[in-house]
């Protein structure tokens, strides 16, 4: 008896073992969806009005400026026919959502997800009532892919015109406007080959009096050197017969002999060797 | 009536029948080692034949579709585990039972059904973990607890939900038409067996009748989300 107690002990502490580890995985599991989807942060309610809630569904992800922010709650069809949005963001965002703020449908490229873009309201940021709990948001619908579709088939008959006579135009006038290309082409050619014909001749003929005037003016330098040689050499000799002739006794005795001098100036005169 | 043999084989029987009710009752090794194993089954082989013969190389996609899948048929395949695994020992309480009133049904199933779907719903979320571990190691993208975290986070709360429900109610409809069918081999003088066979037909028919009507109607709702 005391055997068949303990083993039912044994049996319920091990049911209880995997019961509690159960719940505990259960407990992970529910914290880690909630993290996921704000569950533990304070939330806010916003929702908008559509005519249409065509790409809208729950679940999906609301972003201010790119960044996740909250999801898509609910969505409820109205009796006037409307579609009512109610959206879940984290209250710290609170502040940037304003009056001026838009809810728009927003897709980043043609395989991501769509999401709802909240713009930022910045204006009066501190000024805002934080006890405001819901606010309608104005949503504007961004154009679907009908609307896209719609305008890519009627731009298409003038795109087609455009492209029609662009080729017909490129027919006719391009093969024209070649071959005067290839012709100006062509005489710029020659042109180019006169002028460096004519430039190369003169060049030449330039190169052959450079040299020749170079070699006259080295001829009159050394001339003019020689010239100056001798004109030195020629002062040289009239200097010399000037100072022979100056010594000469016939020039003494042509020259008259020199009178006596006056008394000698007193002192108290200044004298041109005072003045100096 | 210490002296009465009679008394002795109905405290004796009375035992036994409390033995088996605890053993139906208990989760034990074998229980939550099926559920992980079931659980590690169905999500890697779901891994491996998105991966291998339909070529999908998006890893993270085919992991969150294969925990999501094993969430949808746990309630099934726990239902079966418990039903092929207990099957017998419900048989015979339900046989046991049979001799005593008329609404016994009624009675032993209520003070049976709470213990032994308390028992189905803690095997869910060991299926689950085991599901997320495993497409984890199948087909690794990023650092095992970032992706585990990033796995937990992309099971939606509502499916989960309606798993447990599903559990618990395809877990106490087993032990009903299990209970029934020991008694109704009892009253008609059949073997065990033959009342065994019967309640896994009866079961599995149910079940997956059930499951399919699920699919049909309710799956869509969630899916679209209006409802």
């Amino acid at each position: 008896m005391a055997t068949k107690r303990k083993q039912l002990r044994e049996t319920d502490l091990e049911h209880r073992g995997w019961l509690l580890g159960s719940l505990l995985l259960l407990l992970l599991v529910v914290a880690g969806m909630g993290a996921e989807r704000n569950w533990w942060s304070p939330r806010l309610e916003l929702s908008f009005r559509t005519y249409s809630a065509a790409g809208l569904k729950p679940g999906m992800a609301v972003m201010i400026s790119g960044y996740p922010v909250g999801q898509v709650q609910r969505i409820r069809l109205l009796n006037d026919a409307q579609v009512q949005v109610t959206l879940q963001v984290a209250k710290a965002q609170q502040g940037m959502i304003g009056s001026r703020s838009r809810a728009t449908l927003e897709q980043d490229s043609l395989l991501s997800s769509p999401y709802i873009a909240i713009t930022p309201d910045l204006h009066d940021l501190g000024r805002r009532d934080p006890g405001v709990q819901s606010e309608t948001l104005i949503y504007e619908p961004s154009p679907g892919i009908a609307n896209l579709i719609e305008e890519l088939a009627a731009s298409r008959l003038p795109l087609q015109q455009v492209i029609t006579s662009s080729a017909r135009l490129m027919e006719q006038r391009m093969p024209r406007s070649l071959d005067q290309l290839d012709r100006t082409l062509t005489s710029g050619e020659r042109l180019a080959d006169g002028l460096e014909r004519e430039l190369v001749g003169r060049t030449g003929r330039l190169q052959s009096n450079v040299e020749a005037a170079t070699g006259k003016l080295e001829t009159t330098l050394l001339s003019v050197q020689s010239t100056l040689n001798d004109i030195q050499a020629l002062a040289r000799s009239s200097n010399a017969l000037l100072q022979n002739l100056s010594r000469s006794w016939l020039l003494r005795l042509l020259d008259p002999a020199p009178q006596q001098p006056g008394p000698a100036p007193s002192p108290a005169e200044p004298g041109p060797a005072g003045v100096r | 009536m210490p002296g009465d043999p009679s008394a002795a084989i109905l405290a004796t029987s009375g035992s036994q029948r409390t033995a088996m009710v605890n053993r139906l009752n208990r989760l034990d090794f074998g229980n939550v080692g099926l559920a992980v194993l079931a659980g590690a089954a169905v999500s890697m082989g779901f891994i491996q034949l998105l991966a291998g013969p339909l070529e999908q190389v998006a890893n993270v996609s085919v992991q969150v579709l294969s925990i999501r899948t094993t969430t949808l048929v746990a309630p099934v395949v726990i239902s079966l585990l418990l039903l092929l695994r207990d099957g017998p020992l419900m048989i015979k309480l339900g046989a046991r039972f049979a001799r005593r009133r008329a609404s016994w049904l009624r009675r032993i199933w209520r003070q049976q059904a709470t213990g032994l779907v308390c028992s189905a719903l803690a095997q869910l979320p060991y299926m689950v973990a085991a599901a997320l571990v495993a497409s984890m190691l199948t087909r690794p993208e990023l650092d095992s607890l970032d992706e585990l975290r990033f796995l937990v986070g992309n099971l939606d709360p509502l499916l989960l939900g309606l798993s447990l429900l599903k559990t618990a109610l395809f877990a106490g409809l087993t032990l009903w038409i299990a209970l029934d069918q020991g008694a109704r081999a009892r009253r008609l003088g059949l073997l065990p067996t033959a009342g065994l066979s019967r309640a896994i037909s009866v079961s599995l028919a149910v079940l997956l009748m059930l499951d399919l009507i699920w699919a049909l109607l309710i799956t869509p709702l969630i899916n679209t989300g209006m409802g």
